[in-house]
C-alpha cells in the first residue's frame, strides 16, 4: 500500500490582489520507506502540498490519502519537522521530546524510554534537562528530530528542516537522519530548495514548479553517499538536469564574452 | 520583557542613587527657598528635618490597642505609635490590594482563558473590551461607592473590576499572539485541543501576561488609595485624606512615601517571583 497517494490535488489561496493556485492538479504516489525529496524554487508550492499531506490546509479539489485513508486534519501518524523552531520554549529537552507520547498517553516510565532512547540518537542525552534557550539553533534541530521520530509516526513531512543551519551542522544533520531512517524505516517527504541536499538524501526527487509537479525522478546512487558522488559523472548529469529545471543551469557560462 | 525595579547592573543602582540625592537636594533648596518667602512654608513644602519630625504627630492614626492609647482617649504622640498608625494603614489597604488583586486575576485571568478557548468569542469580545480599556477606569469609582458604600467591599470590587479589565486585555491579546508554529507543532504531535490550550496556551501566554500583570499591580496601589480617599474609615488613603484635610503637608509626604515603598517593593516581588516562573523565557 501506498504511503501517499494523491489525486487531482489543487490549492487555491484567496489574497487581496485575487485567487492563487498554489498547487494545480498534483497526482504523486509515495511507496512507504522511501526517502522523497520535493525540489522546486520559492513558491513553486512544495510547502503548500506539505502542509495539505499533514492536514494542516485543506485541498480545494483533489484527494489526499495515507495509509489508504484520507486526510483531512492533523495526525500524529503523519510527522512534521517545520522550517522554524518550535520546539516549545517553556519545556525542557525531554518534555519536548516526549510530546507526542503524552498526547497519546502513553505512560511517563514507557515515555522516558523511548526519550531516552531518541536523544541518545541524536546525541543530546547530557541536555535531556536543558532548556531550549539553552541549546544552539542545530541542536534544538536536533530536538525537533527526535521529538518527531520519538512520536512514531508512520510518514514523516520534513519542511526545509536544515534550511536556516550553516553547512557543516546541515551535512551532520543529514548523516542523522539517514541513520534514523534507516534505522525506523519510515516514510519521509522531504522538502528543499538546495539540489546537493536532494541528492544527498533523496531516493527519489520530485520536481516542482508553479504549482505543478514537471519532473520525478529516481535517485540510483548507493549509500552511503560520500563527497566522493560529487565527481561521479552520472551525479553532475543529474545535478546539471535539476539545476535546468530550477532554471539555473550554466547561468554562469551562458554569460557573454566579454 | 523585563518590568519593574528591578536592578540588573551596579551601573543602574548609582543612577538611581544619584537621582535620589538629586530629589532630596532639590526638596530641600526648594523648602529653603519658599521658606524665606511664603507665610504658611510647612503648608506648602516642608524641609525634610520637618517632615522627619512629624513621625510622631502620625500617631493620631493610630486607633489604640497593644497597650497604647490613642491620642483622642489621652494618648501621647511618640515615634513608635507613629509607626503603629502607619503599619497599621499599610496593612488595611495591603489587605484591601490584596483581595482586589486575587479577584482581578480570576476574573482577568481566569476569565480570558475562558473566553480565549473559542477564538471566535475571543475576537468577538477584542471591541467591547478596548471600548472598555479606553475608558478612565478610575472614573468608576463613584459608580462603585453608591453601590458598595464606603466599605472594603466597594474597595476591593473595584480593584477587582478596573485590574480585572487590564488584565482580561492582556490576557485575550496574550492568547491571541501565540505564535502558530507551536499550536501547529502540538496539533501534529496528536495533541488534543484541551491539550493543546493546558500545554501550549497557557505556559506561552506568561511572558506576555507578565508586563500587563506588572500593570495591573501599579494600578491597583493606585485604585486602593482612591477607594480609601473617598470615605472608608481606615487605611493608608484615609490618613492621607485626614492629613490633606489640615493641610499637614509633612505628614502627607511620609505616609506618601510608605505608600511608593510598598507599591515598588510589590512590584519588585513580583518580578522576581516572574523571573522564577518564566526562567525559560530568551
Amino acid at each position: 500500500m501506498s504511503a501517499v497517494n494523491v489525486t487531482g490535488l489543487t490549492v487555491r489561496f484567496t489574497t487581496e490582489t485575487g485567487v492563487t493556485t498554489a498547487l494545480d492538479h498534483v497526482e504523486l504516489d509515495i511507496p512507504s520507506r522511501e526517502f522523497v525529496v520535493l525540489i522546486g524554487p520559492s513558491g513553486c508550492g512544495k510547502s503548500t502540498l506539505l502542509n495539505a499531506l499533514a492536514g494542516l490546509l485543506s485541498p480545494t479539489e483533489g484527494t489526499i490519502t495515507s495509509a489508504g485513508e484520507p486526510v483531512d486534519g492533523p495526525d500524529p501518524r503523519r510527522g512534521v519537522v517545520f522550517q522554524q523552531d518550535t520546539t516549545f520554549p517553556w519545556m525542557r529537552v525531554a518534555d519536548n521530546v516526549g510530546y507526542g507520547l503524552r498526547a497519546r498517553g502513553v505512560p511517563a516510565a514507557e515515555r522516558n524510554v523511548v526519550v531516552e532512547e531518541y536523544l541518545e540518537a541524536v546525541g543530546l542525552s547530557d541536555q535531556r534537562h536543558a532548556w531550549p534557550k539553552e541549546l544552539s539553533g542545530g541542536m534544538r534541530k536536533r530536538v525537533a528530530i527526535a521529538t518527531a521520530f520519538a512520536a512514531d509516526p508512520t510518514l514523516l513531512l520534513m519542511d526545509e528542516p536544515f534550511g536556516s543551519l550553516d553547512f557543516v551542522t546541515r551535512t551532520r544533520l543529514h548523516d542523522l537522519l539517514l541513520a534514523l531512517w534507516q534505522r525506523t524505516g519510515k516514510t519521509i517527504v522531504f522538502v528543499t530548495h538546495d539540489v546537493d541536499e536532494a541528492l544527498a538524501l533523496a531516493d527519489r526527487i520530485v520536481v516542482l514548479s508553479q504549482g505543478a509537479v514537471v519532473d520525478d525522478i529516481d535517485v540510483p546512487f548507493a549509500r552511503p553517499r560520500t563527497d566522493e558522488l560529487r565527481r561521479d559523472s552520472a551525479a553532475i548529469d543529474l545535478r546539471r538536469h535539476l539545476l535546468d529545471r530550477l532554471g539555473l543551469a550554466d547561468q554562469r557560462t551562458d554569460l557573454p564574452a566579454a | 520583557m523585563t518590568f519593574g525595579t528591578h536592578l540588573r547592573t551596579r551601573h543602574e543602582a548609582r543612577w538611581l542613587m544619584l537621582a535620589g540625592v538629586g530629589l532630596i537636594a532639590t526638596w530641600e533648596v526648594a523648602a529653603l527657598l519658599i521658606a524665606g518667602q511664603a507665610v504658611r512654608p510647612n503648608s506648602i513644602l516642608p524641609s525634610i528635618p520637618h517632615t522627619l519630625g512629624a513621625f510622631s504627630e502620625l500617631s493620631d492614626y493610630w486607633p489604640g490597642g497593644l497597650g497604647i492609647k490613642a491620642t483622642q482617649d489621652g494618648g501621647r504622640q511618640t515615634v513608635v505609635a507613629g509607626i503603629l498608625a502607619l503599619g497599621y494603614g499599610a496593612l488595611i489597604t495591603g489587605m484591601r490590594l490584596v483581595l482586589g488583586m486575587a479577584l482581578a486575576t480570576a476574573l482577568g485571568v481566569g476569565g480570558g482563558l475562558l473566553i480565549g478557548y473559542v477564538p471566535a468569542i475571543r475576537r468577538f469580545a477584542f471591541s467591547p473590551l478596548n471600548l472598555l480599556g479606553a475608558l478612565p477606569l478610575i472614573a468608576t469609582l463613584p459608580l462603585f461607592a453608591f453601590w458598595f458604600g464606603a466599605t472594603t467591599q466597594g474597595a476591593v470590587l473595584f480593584i477587582g473590576f478596573g485590574a480585572g479589565i487590564t488584565l482580561l486585555r492582556a490576557t485575550l491579546n496574550a492568547v491571541e499572539n501565540i505564535p502558530r508554529r507551536y499550536i501547529n507543532n502540538a496539533r501534529v504531535l496528536g495533541a488534543s485541543s484541551w491539550m493543546v490550550y493546558r500545554t501550549i496556551i497557557v505556559p506561552g501566554i506568561l511572558p506576555e501576561l507578565r508586563g500587563g500583570m506588572a500593570i495591573a499591580l501599579t494600578f491597583s496601589w493606585s485604585m486602593a488609595l482612591a477607594a480609601e480617599l473617598i470615605g472608608i474609615q481606615d487605611g493608608l488613603g484615609r490618613m492621607m485624606l485626614l492629613a490633606l484635610r489640615f493641610s499637614e503637608v509633612d505628614r502627607m509626604i511620609l505616609i506618601g512615601a510608605v505608600f511608593v515603598a510598598l507599591a515598588a517593593t510589590t512590584v519588585l516581588v513580583f518580578d522576581r517571583l516572574a523571573d522564577r516562573a518564566i526562567k525559560w523565557e530568551e
